[in-house]
């Protein structure tokens, strides 16, 4: 067991050190404290709840095999979120996720109301993003919220840049107008 | 509201919310990290890594001591002196040495020829002279001179002729000589160097014969083993016409291997047995190994080495994760005598069960000792045989899921379910062996394996055991004689 510190006195790095060591109790401390986080990863990529948990714990035990390998250059955080977001990427591809184009007549994106995006709830938020067609949601969540680039997001996806571009021009759009309907309802 | 203000709001909005987990989650991460610990280390162990180690070690060290090693004496040793003797009394007399300066087959030996077929098949290339060196096209070479004939030395005639050749007159030589002469002449190389009596020059001479017979003339390099390699074959016609005796062999090997696996109740229930037949699926596994084989005599041979069985295994949990009942709506009508009719609404439920499956590979792997007996029969270049032995699993370490005697799901641990003792089977099967040159060979061996024990412990209610068939491919090299320390050139 890892007992030099009390639990919350521990630092991250000693907390990495732990975990590097296999002390249950430092990889038990890292799950509860990103399980969360990651778990909102891991639902904007999957289809439902059981399947984001598969991915999450797929994720951490990754983590932990791989963690003697962070060199402690750059986030921890970024690192473990990059694993879980391999992990996520790996079962999309078992799904063979199509990034077709879909016809819309929407030639500009409806105008979002600040107030409206304000009330909208992170769960309805993540429910919309959820809606969207797998191959859009997929690059929306890789360029807007993980902030990878196009060029590195036609990598990760075995994609051209410039489909990953109209793609994410148009899950913007399509995401933009469900929100503005969301609205309308609950006016 | 702008796309990028639009963007810039969703990342910030998502980035750091937290959806709760359900508490059992780190439970199973918790319970997957423990079983890639049990598994894992096997080969990260020191317990387990101590043993392998000192095992390879041996091999080397077994393997190093067999190349390095002088043999006193090669099979014609024994023989020399009988045979020197032999000769010497079929050799001419002084006075028949006359014709000696050209290289022709008119030679003293022709009256040898006329005592004895030996002489036959080496006066084409054998004549004696008056010089005190073997020659050969390009290279002089100097052999010891005969204890019997200190004056008279050999010389080396190029002669178009090859190998196969060379061999086949040695193999005619053979039989009729056997008729002729007693034994032991045929198993020694002073048959073709009647005058050179060290061992080691006869082998060098040998094999620059046969090279000079197979290529014309000598090479300006020729190494030992080169030299070595050439004269073989004769000396294995010599010795043997199949095989020399008390050769040694390192085989290098892997095999696909099919499981068979039997399943014999020892509490469980039907309803258990069916779950789990359900659930596992064999898949194709293998072996990997190597051993050091010793031939005894012309037939017999002993194998014993260390090799690595992995036995796969699909298994497949299906669990409930939905149920969907729907209400059905059925309309009857029914018609009394008067021509009355009168409706009814009935409701049924009809009921779906959606299940998930998952799946995993179930492997169990053994550190083995396999021991075998052969018996073998063929020619030179084809060989075949039967084989049987043992089979001891001396490390065994399992990793994947199964269910226990409540049908959850519990992983296969070392001990506790299964058994991590050493572990016991028998093994036989047939043999196909191609003799690719002296040293190499290549074979194949379709074997069937029974296993003796069952690799499950008592905890739960039955007891299993895996059998395996399969083909063996492999290469066999042959250590001993390979020596270039055994060989000196002059």
């Amino acid at each position: 067991m890892y007992a030099v510190k009390p639990h919350h006195t521990l630092t991250e790095h000693e907390l990495i050190k732990g975990c590097v060591k296999q002390h249950t109790t430092c990889q038990r401390l890292l799950f509860e404290q990103y399980a969360g986080k990651f778990m909102t990863v891991c639902m904007r990529y999957a289809a439902d709840s059981m399947e984001a948990e598969d991915m999450l714990q797929e994720g951490f035990v990754r983590i932990f095999n791989n963690i003697h390998q962070f060199k402690f250059e750059g986030s921890f955080e970024g690192w473990m979120r990059r694993i879980v977001v391999n992990v996520a990427l790996k079962h999309l591809q078992k799904k063979r996720i199509q990034f077709s184009e879909i016809k819309d007549d929407i030639q500009q994106g409806p105008s979002v109301d600040s107030y409206a995006l304000t009330s909208l709830g992170e769960a309805d938020l993540i429910r919309l993003i959820n809606n969207l067609p797998d191959g859009y949601r997929t690059v929306f969540n890789l360029s807007i919220i993980e902030g990878y680039s196009h060029d590195e997001i036609a990598e990760m996806l075995n994609i051209q840049a410039s489909t990953s571009r109209s793609q994410l021009v148009k899950a913007r759009k399509l995401l933009q107008q469900q929100i503005v309907e969301l609205q309308k309802i609950a006016v | 509201m702008t796309d990028k203000e639009f963007d810039k709001f969703i990342s910030s909005k998502l980035n750091h919310f937290e959806t709760p987990v359900s508490p059992n989650l780190w439970d199973k991460i918790n319970a997957e990290n423990q079983k890639r610990r049990r598994i894992l280390p096997w080969w990260q162990s020191t317990a387990y890594l101590y043993p392998i180690a000192a095992a390879a070690v041996l091999a080397v060290v077994v393997t190093a001591l067999w190349l390095t090693s002088t043999p006193k004496s090669l099979p014609t040793h024994n023989n020399t002196t009988a045979t020197t003797t032999h000769k010497q009394a079929n050799l001419p007399t002084p006075n028949n040495t006359t014709s000696t300066t050209t290289p022709t087959v008119k030679s003293e030996l022709t009256n040898a020829e006329k005592a004895s077929s030996i002489d036959s098949a080496t006066h084409a290339t054998l004549v004696k002279s008056k010089h005190t060196s073997i020659q050969s096209p390009s290279l002089p070479l100097t052999i010891q001179q005969s204890k019997n004939h200190p004056h008279q030395t050999s010389k080396l005639v190029p002669l178009q002729r090859t190998k196969e050749q060379l061999m086949d007159e040695v193999s005619n030589l053979s039989p009729k000589h056997e008729e002729k002469t007693s034994k032991p002449l045929l198993n020694s190389p002073t048959a073709i160097f009647p005058h050179v009596t060290d061992d080691n020059n006869l082998w060098v001479a040998l094999g620059k014969q046969s090279i000079v017979s197979m290529y014309g003339r000598l090479p300006e390099q020729v190494n030992a083993v080169s030299l070595k390699y050439h004269a073989a074959p004769i000396q294995n016609k010599l010795a043997c016409p199949n095989r020399p005796p008390k050769d040694v062999f390192a085989d290098f090997y892997v095999s696909p291997n099919i499981a068979l696996q039997q399943v014999h109740s020892t509490g469980a229930t039907a309803a258990y047995l069916r779950l789990k037949d359900s659930s596992e699926k064999m898949l194709t596994g293998f072996s990997v190994g190597a051993r050091l084989t010793q031939a005894f005599g012309k037939n017999w041979s002993l194998s014993a080495g260390l090799q690595y069985t992995q036995s796969n295994q699909q298994f497949v949990q299906k669990t409930e994760n939905e149920r969907k009942t729907t209400v059905v709506l059925v309309t009857r009508s029914i018609t009394d005598e008067l021509g009355i009719t009168t409706t009814f609404l009935d409701t049924t439920t009809v009921t779906e069960i959606g299940y998930r499956t998952k799946s995993f590979i179930n492997q169990f792997k053994s550190i083995e000792i396999p021991i075998t007996a052969s018996y073998c029969f063929g020619n030179d270049y084809w060989q075949f045989g039967l084989h049987a032995g043992t089979v001891l699993g001396i490390i065994n370490t399992y990793s994947g899921s199964t269910y226990d005697n409540n049908r959850n799901l519990i992983s296969l641990t070392n001990g506790s379910v299964f058994r991590s003792q050493i572990q016991l089977g028998l093994i036989g099967g047939l043999g196909i062996y191609r003799k690719l040159n002296y040293q190499t060979t290549v074979f194949a061996e379709p074997h069937f394996r029974y296993a003796l024990t069952s690799n499950q412990s008592n905890t739960l209610n039955y007891q299993q055991k895996f059998h395996l068939t399969g083909i063996t491919a492999g290469i066999r090299l042959q250590l001993n004689n390979l020596s270039k320390s055994s060989i000196s050139l002059q």
